[in-house]
C-alpha cells in the first residue's frame, strides 16, 4: 500500500513536470502580454559569447518564465496565495475590500519643484489666464480604505503642497473635496488608475463655473454604458478579478453642442475624425483609450459652439474623458500632451491664440512627471 | 542553475530523470555526469574546466595514494598536492578579495582583487578533500574509474549548496545502487518539501528581513528589529534546509542516499546541540578533518580550547570571506567552550523550555553578526533590538506584524518538532495513517502547483550561498 502510493507520487510528479514542459515548448508564443500590459522576454540568441558569459542561460530562464503555459493563471494563483497569507498588496498595488489602490511612495521633491517652477514661469510669460487642476487619484480619495498602518504617501497633502507653491496668477481648481464628497458613487475605476466619466463630470461641474460657464446639468446627459468588462492598469499588476469588470460610460448630450472635427496629430501625420470616442478600443484590453483614442501630442477639436471661446488644454490621460464635457462650452480646444512633445511648446501652439489655458494632471502622475517642465 | 527555477523543474529535471532511467545500468553514471556538467555549466560555463581539472588532480592523488601505500613521503606529497590545489582554488575564487583587502588596509597598498566567483566552490572542494584525506588515512578504498569519480564530484543534486557528501557516504552507491520507483517516490516527497520550504517560506519571510535590513538602523523600533532578525533566522533555515531536502530527494530519485543536514535546529537546548542539528555535514567535516587531527579533546583542556577556537573560526570563515563571519564562528566557539567548561552544571538545571529560548536568542544574536558585514552596523542593530532608538513599536512594525503574522506562525510551527510529532501520532492509528498516506501525493501536487505559481512570477528568489 505505502509503496504503491509512493510510486504514484513519482509518476504524478514526473508526468506533471514533463507535460507542462512539453506544452510550454510547443504552445504558441506571444510577444506581448495584454493582461499584464508588458512585452514578454524574447528568446535569447545562442552564440559562443552569450553562452560563455551566461547571458544566454539567464535569458532562457526569463524566456521560460514569461512563456510558461497559461502564465496568467499562475500569476492569478499567486495573487490569491498572497492575499490568503495575509498580504494586503501585490506588485505595489493594494487590494482593498472595494478596489485596487496604487501604493504611493514619497515623490522626489526636487523634480516636483522643477515642474512647479516651469509652470510658474510659463504662466508669467503669457497673457492668457492659466488654470490648474490637479486631480486626485483613487489612492487619494479612498486612502481610508487602506489598513491604517499601511505605508502610503498622503496624496491630499501633496496636492496642497503643489497648490501652495504655484503663483497667485495661476487659478487653482481644487476638486479634492468635490470628489471626496461623492466617494460613495462610481467615480473611479476599480481596476484602473483613471477616474470614470462620472468622476470627471463632478470635476467638470465644479471647474467649469470657475472658468466662466454654466455647467450642463446631469439630467441633460444620456448615459451610454459601452462596456462592463474593463480590466485596466492596476489589474495588470495583480490579475485579481474579485471586483469584476469595470463599467465604461459615455455621457452623450444629444440636445447640446456637437463636435465638428477632431484632428489628431500623432507626431508624424494629421488625421481627421468626427468623434471624441474611438469605439474600436472597446474590443481591446485598454478600454480607457476609447476616450480620444489614447494619448497624442496634439489634438485639435472644433465644435459648433457659438461662444467663440477657445481653450489650450495641457494634460495627461485624466483629461481624455474630461474633454467631452468641455466641448459643450468652447468653439475650439487644443489638447496637448507634453509627454509626447520633445521641443518647446511654443513651436507648436501659442497660448496667445486662446482665451484660456488649463493644466489638467492627476496627482499621482504629476508627482513623477518629468515632461511638463518642457512647456517653457 | 538552482533547483527553484522553472528551467530546472520543468525541463532539466524531467529530461535528466528520463534519460537516466532509460540508460542501461552501465551508462547511468555517464548520463548523470553529463547532466551534472550541463547543470553546473548553466550559470558559469567557463568554470566547468576548473571542475574537470580539479577532479583530475584529486583522482590522480587517490591513485598515487593507493599505489604508494607504504611510501610515506610520496603519500604526504600526494595529499599536500590535493589539499593545496583545493585550498588554492578556494582562496582564488572565494578569499582573494578578502586577503587583498586585508593586505591593502594594513600596508595602505591598492592591489586589485581578481573578482572571481564560482558557485558551489566551497562545497565541491570540501567533498574532494574528504576523498583524499580519507584515502590518506586509509579509511576508504580507491576509486579507479575516473568517470565514477567525476560523477561523485559533480553530482548535480549537491554541487551548489550541499549537503557536503563525504566520499565515504556514497562510495557504495557510486558503483552499485538500487533504483526503485517507490524510493524515487519518497524522494519526490523530500524534494517537494524542500521546494516549498525555499519558495513558500524562505523567500516570503525573506522579504520582511530584506525590507528591515535596508531601512535606516537608527530609525528601527524594538519590535521591527526583533521581527527582522527572527525573519532572517527563518529565511536562512528554510532556505538552507530546503536546499538540503531537495538534494536528498533528488538523490533518492537517482538511487543515492545522502546524509541528513538539518534536524530542527531551533529546538536545541544548548549551543552545542544547535550545531549538532544545523548544517550537520559541515560540522562533521570539520570535526573529522580538522578537530580530530588537531588532537580533539585528547590533549588536555588548554589544547581542547585552542582546537575549538581554531575549528570555529574556520567554520565561520567558510561561510564567507569577511571578518564578521570569522567573528560569528568565534562567537559560537566561545559559547561552546563556556557551555562545556564553565557552566555545564548550571545549564542542566534550567527548565527545558528556557534552555530552548536561551539557545534561540543567542543564535539570533549570532545572525546579527552574520548579516552585517560592518561591525558598526551589527552593533547598531543589536542596540536597536534593546531600545537604543527609543521606539518600542511604530505604525510600520504593526503593519509588518499584521501582513506577516500568518507567515511567521507557519515558519514557527514547522521549525518545531510539532509536525513530526503529530505525524507520528497519526501513524500509530491505522485508519488515520492510511488517510494521510493516500492524501500525500495530492498534497505534494498542490504544493508543487503553488510553488510553480511563485516561480513563474519570477518574484524575489535570492541565492543565499553565493558567498559560501
Amino acid at each position: 500500500m505505502e509503496k504503491i502510493i509512493k510510486r504514484l507520487s513519482m509518476l504524478l510528479f514526473l508526468g506533471f513536470l514533463l507535460t507542462m514542459g512539453i506544452i510550454t515548448l510547443v504552445s504558441p508564443k506571444e510577444e506581448f502580454s495584454d493582461v499584464e500590459n508588458r512585452t514578454l522576454a524574447a528568446k535569447p540568441e545562442l552564440s559562443l559569447e552569450s553562452y560563455f558569459d551566461a547571458s544566454y542561460s539567464k535569458g532562457l530562464e526569463q524566456f521560460m518564465c514569461d512563456h510558461f503555459y497559461k502564465r496568467s493563471d499562475w500569476i492569478k494563483l499567486m495573487t490569491h496565495m498572497e492575499l490568503f497569507s495575509g498580504k494586503l498588496e501585490v506588485n505595489g498595488v493594494y487590494i482593498t475590500e472595494n478596489r485596487h489602490i496604487e501604493r504611493l511612495s514619497e515623490p522626489d521633491f526636487d523634480v516636483v519643484d522643477e515642474t512647479i517652477d516651469a509652470i510658474n514661469e510659463y504662466a508669467s510669460e503669457i497673457s492668457t489666464p492659466v488654470y490648474f487642476m490637479l486631480a486626485p487619484s483613487s489612492a487619494g480619495i479612498y486612502a481610508d480604505e487602506l489598513d491604517a498602518n499601511a505605508p502610503q504617501y498622503n496624496q491630499e497633502s501633496f496636492i496642497d503642497y503643489v497648490y501652495a507653491n504655484v503663483d497667485d496668477n495661476i487659478r487653482v481648481l481644487d476638486i479634492f473635496m468635490t470628489l471626496k464628497s461623492a466617494d460613495e458613487e462610481y467615480i473611479y475605476y476599480k481596476n484602473d488608475h483613471h477616474w470614470t466619466s462620472l468622476g470627471a463630470y463632478y470635476a467638470y461641474y465644479y471647474a467649469i463655473s470657475k472658468l466662466g460657464f454654466t455647467p450642463v446639468s446631469f439630467s441633460q446627459y444620456n448615459i451610454e454604458r459601452v462596456s462592463s468588462s474593463f480590466y485596466g492598469s492596476l489589474y495588470s499588476e495583480t490579475l485579481y478579478e474579485g471586483f469584476g469588470g469595470d463599467y465604461v460610460d459615455i455621457f452623450n448630450c444629444d440636445s447640446g453642442i456637437q463636435v465638428k472635427s477632431v484632428s489628431v496629430n500623432d507626431g508624424i501625420k494629421l488625421k481627421e475624425y468626427d468623434s471624441l470616442y474611438f469605439r474600436e478600443f472597446l474590443e481591446k484590453k485598454d478600454k480607457y483609450s476609447m476616450f480620444l483614442g489614447g494619448n497624442f501630442p496634439i489634438v485639435d477639436i472644433e465644435t459648433d459652439a457659438q461662444s467663440g471661446k477657445s481653450l489650450l488644454l495641457i494634460k495627461d490621460s485624466y483629461a481624455n474623458c474630461f474633454v467631452p464635457f468641455l466641448t459643450q462650452h468652447y468653439s475650439k480646444i487644443t489638447v496637448v500632451d507634453m509627454r509626447y512633445i520633445n521641443i518647446g511648446l511654443e513651436n507648436f501652439v501659442s497660448a496667445d491664440d486662446y482665451s484660456q489655458v488649463l493644466l489638467l494632471y492627476n496627482a499621482s502622475g504629476f508627482a513623477n512627471d518629468t515632461d511638463l517642465k518642457k512647456i517653457t | 542553475m538552482v533547483f527553484s527555477c522553472i528551467p530546472f523543474l520543468y525541463f532539466f529535471l524531467p529530461i535528466t530523470l528520463i534519460v537516466y532511467y532509460l540508460s542501461p545500468r552501465k551508462l547511468k553514471n555517464l548520463a548523470l555526469t553529463v547532466a551534472s556538467l550541463i547543470f553546473f555549466a548553466w550559470g558559469e560555463p567557463k568554470y566547468v574546466f576548473i571542475l574537470l581539472i580539479s577532479s583530475a588532480i584529486d583522482y590522480s592523488a587517490g591513485i598515487v595514494l593507493d599505489i604508494y601505500r607504504d611510501n610515506k613521503k610520496i603519500r604526504i606529497a600526494a595529499l599536500l598536492t590535493s589539499l593545496l590545489m583545493n585550498l588554492g582554488l578556494l582562496s582564488l575564487f572565494k578569499y582573494s578579495g578578502f586577503f587583498i583587502d586585508t593586505v591593502n588596509s594594513i600596508f595602505g597598498s591598492s592591489f586589485k582583487a581578481p573578482g572571481l566567483e564560482m558557485i558551489g566552490i566551497s562545497f565541491f572542494t570540501f567533498q574532494t578533500m574528504s576523498y583524499t584525506i580519507d584515502m590518506y588515512m586509509g579509511n576508504i578504498k580507491v576509486q579507479k574509474n575516473p568517470l565514477d569519480f567525476l560523477c561523485y564530484i559533480s553530482m548535480f543534486p549537491q554541487i551548489v549548496a550541499g549537503p557536503i557528501v563525504r566520499y565515504e557516504d556514497v562510495q557504495n552507491d557510486i558503483s552499485k545502487r538500487s533504483l526503485s520507483l517507490s524510493k524515487a517516490g519518497e524522494g519526490v516527497g523530500d524534494f517537494i518539501k524542500g521546494l516549498s520550504k525555499k519558495v513558500l517560506l524562505a523567500n516570503n519571510i525573506g522579504l520582511l528581513w530584506d525590507e528591515i535590513k535596508l531601512s535606516e538602523i537608527s530609525e528601527l523600533s524594538v519590535v521591527s528589529a526583533w521581527l527582522g532578525i527572527i525573519a532572517f533566522s527563518f529565511q536562512i533555515y528554510y532556505d538552507f534546509s530546503g536546499y538540503s531536502d531537495m538534494a536528498v530527494g533528488l538523490g533518492k530519485m537517482l538511487g543515492f542516499t545522502f546524509p541528513k543536514n538539518f534536524d530542527h535546529p531551533y529546538t536545541s537546548k544548548s549551543i552545542s546541540e544547535f550545531w549538532r542539528r544545523w548544517h550537520i555535514t559541515l560540522g562533521t567535516w570539520f570535526r573529522m578533518y580538522v578537530y580530530i587531527p588537531l588532537g580533539g579533546n585528547r590533549k588536555g583542556k588548554t589544547r581542547t580550547i585552542i582546537n575549538l577556537l581554531v575549528v570555529w573560526s574556520l567554520t565561520g570563515f567558510w561561510h564567507g570571506a569577511s571578518w564578521n563571519f570569522i567573528l560569528w564562528g568565534l562567537y559560537f566557539g566561545i559559547l561552546i567552550i563556556l557551555e562545556r567548561f564553565v557552566v555545564p552544571n548550571v545549564i542542566e538545571k534550567i527548565p527545558k523550555l528556557l534552555r530552548v529560548v536561551y539557545t534561540y536568542v543567542l543564535v539570533l544574536f549570532g545572525w546579527v553578526l552574520f548579516e552585517f558585514e560592518s561591525l558598526k552596523n551589527a552593533w547598531a542593530y543589536f542596540c536597536a533590538m534593546f531600545g537604543a532608538n527609543r521606539i518600542f513599536i511604530d505604525a510600520q512594525s504593526i503593519y509588518r506584524l499584521r501582513i506577516y503574522a500568518v507567515m511567521l506562525i507557519v515558519c514557527f510551527v514547522f521549525s518545531t518538532a510539532a509536525y513530526s510529532y503529530v505525524m507520528q501520532r497519526i501513524r500509530s492509528t491505522k485508519k488515520l495513517a492510511a488517510c494521510v498516506s493516500i492524501s500525500a501525493p495530492l498534497v505534494q501536487m498542490a504544493l508543487l502547483i503553488i510553488c510553480t505559481a511563485y516561480l513563474v512570477n519570477n518574484v524575489y528568489n535570492p541565492f543565499l550561498y553565493f558567498r559560501f
